[in-house]
């Protein structure tokens, strides 16, 4: 049986069925995202002065992201002409072009974007601490400008301090060779169940948190900018260009911590509506990467048949990409730049 | 669905008429693609020209907004699309406004301690 309708449109609807159907598919997106993008506004609006961060993410590398997705959606379109056109080799141009530019995209997000927040590390300090660490927050001087607090002391971890009394020392010496960690006591040597670990990254600091026994007591991490030099009123707001790194340590007791984690979902509201969001949406721009590049290979066989249907399917498949593109233009306002 | 529906076979190669409207097409869709860069650089530029939080939130998405409008008129084809669809996005617009409506309403009948969230 001939599926009806590939071509032509239906009397009632005035429409080939697989366009109504896509738009109806992009109905329930719309809802799924606004259902997401609903649920960031709540959080946001629920966080506490300070707590809902702003500059984390690279704005050039966002910016970058826009532009290619904008251009597949342009390529796309022409890729769709040229089918209508009849012009097959052009088409092919078109649609390898968009299959390329969304590899790109997701390159840049899996290579770049994801591994950068993987590696940095946040420490939320206790609200009745945060003078010990004027230093780093510069909290007082925040307040009197008018602007809201600065809870957190972020950078790239180097050392966790653990406290070992409730710890099996063969076990957790075991653990750390599985790593390949180091211990060495700590600095002051008064306690001599703390430790000292230089840590490659705060996945050891997460494995670290879950050794049966082990406490974690405290952290040395080399600080971005902003906390080795909060007075500096070029942090004040956010910038085109992410604050970078420096060498200045700055040591954390974990007494004085309320929350740590590396930019991960759960470090915040902020990066797991971050995460979910982005990674859903990368999920979208994945699903039609596989769409695009099945047509790409095996596109010609309906294309020979009927073409009319195959530049349907494209259109199709088009509007879905669209709708992709179109949510990507909210996400990175949002996320990146507000 | 009537089985002995036939869909038309291979379709005739377009007129030289026809060609010449996609070539104007084409030149449209290239000029949309680069008046949607200019808009991205301008969400971009303004979201760091304002310093009052409500002011930027409000102008940022507004310039997204209008970069949105002109892939879902021009590349999606809505503005020449049937009533059909655009019965649909109405709905779908409706339960969208109510959805936000909800989180408003949630927002607004706060229950003290169990909205604020210090992560």
């Amino acid at each position: 049986m001939e599926i009806p309708h590939t071509v032509t449109a239906r009397p009632d609807t005035g429409l080939y069925n697989a366009k109504l159907a896509i738009w109806l598919f992009l109905a329930s997106e719309v809802m799924l995202f606004g259902g997401l993008f609903s649920a960031y506004v709540f959080l946001r609006m629920g966080a506490d002065d300070g707590y809902w961060p702003h500059g984390l993410l690279n704005v050039p590398i966002g910016t970058i992201n826009t532009i290619i997705l904008v251009s597949s959606s342009i390529t796309i379109v022409l890729a769709w002409a040229s089918l209508k056109m009849r012009q097959w080799a052009r088409h092919k141009m078109y649609l390898g072009i968009t299959i390329g530019l969304g590899v790109l995209f997701l390159g840049i997000k899996l290579g770049n974007e994801y591994p950068a927040k993987f590696d940095h590390f946040g420490v939320f300090i206790k609200k009745d601490k945060w003078a010990q660490y004027e230093q780093y927050l510069d909290n007082d001087g925040l307040k009197k400008k008018g602007l809201p607090p600065r809870p957190e002391i972020s950078g790239h971890l180097h050392e966790v301090e653990v406290d070992l009394t409730g710890a099996d020392r063969q076990k957790f010496d075991d653990f750390l060779l599985g790593r390949g960690l180091e211990k060495k006591p700590a600095e002051g040597g008064e306690n001599a169940n703390l430790y000292e670990i230089e840590v490659k990254s705060p996945r050891d600091a997460e494995a670290l948190r879950k050794a049966p026994g082990v406490k974690v007591a405290g952290f040395k991490l080399a600080l971005d900018e902003v906390n080795a030099d909060p007075t500096n009123v070029k942090f004040d707001h956010p910038s085109f260009f992410l604050p970078g790194h420096t060498e200045k340590i700055a040591t954390i007791h974990g007494e004085d911590v309320d929350w740590w984690s590396a930019f991960y979902p759960k470090h915040s509201a902020y990066f797991s509506a971050y995460f979910l969001i982005t990674g859903l949406h990368g999920l979208h721009v994945l699903g039609g990467i596989v769409v695009f590049t099945y047509f790409f290979f095996f596109g010609h066989k309906i294309y020979r048949r009927n073409p009319e249907q195959q530049a349907n399917r494209i259109e199709v498949v088009g509007l879905y990409w669209h709708f992709v593109d179109l949510v990507w233009i909210f996400v990175f306002p949002i996320f990146y730049l507000l | 669905m009537s089985d002995d529906h036939k869909e038309p076979a291979v379709q005739a190669p377009p007129s030289e008429s026809d060609v010449a409207a996609f070539n104007k097409h084409l030149k449209s869709y290239v000029i949309i693609g680069g008046i949607e860069f200019l808009f991205t650089f301008l969400t971009v530029g303004i979201s760091f020209f304002f310093e009052n939080m409500g002011t930027k939130i409000a102008v940022t998405l507004l310039s997204a907004a209008a970069n949105a409008i002109l892939v879902a008129a021009i590349l999606m084809h809505l503005k020449d699309e049937k009533k059909m669809i655009w019965k649909v996005l109405f709905f779908t617009g409706a339960f969208l406004v109510v959805l936000f409506f909800l989180t408003w309403l949630a927002r607004s009948d706060e229950i003290a301690g169990v909205l604020h969230n210090h992560h």
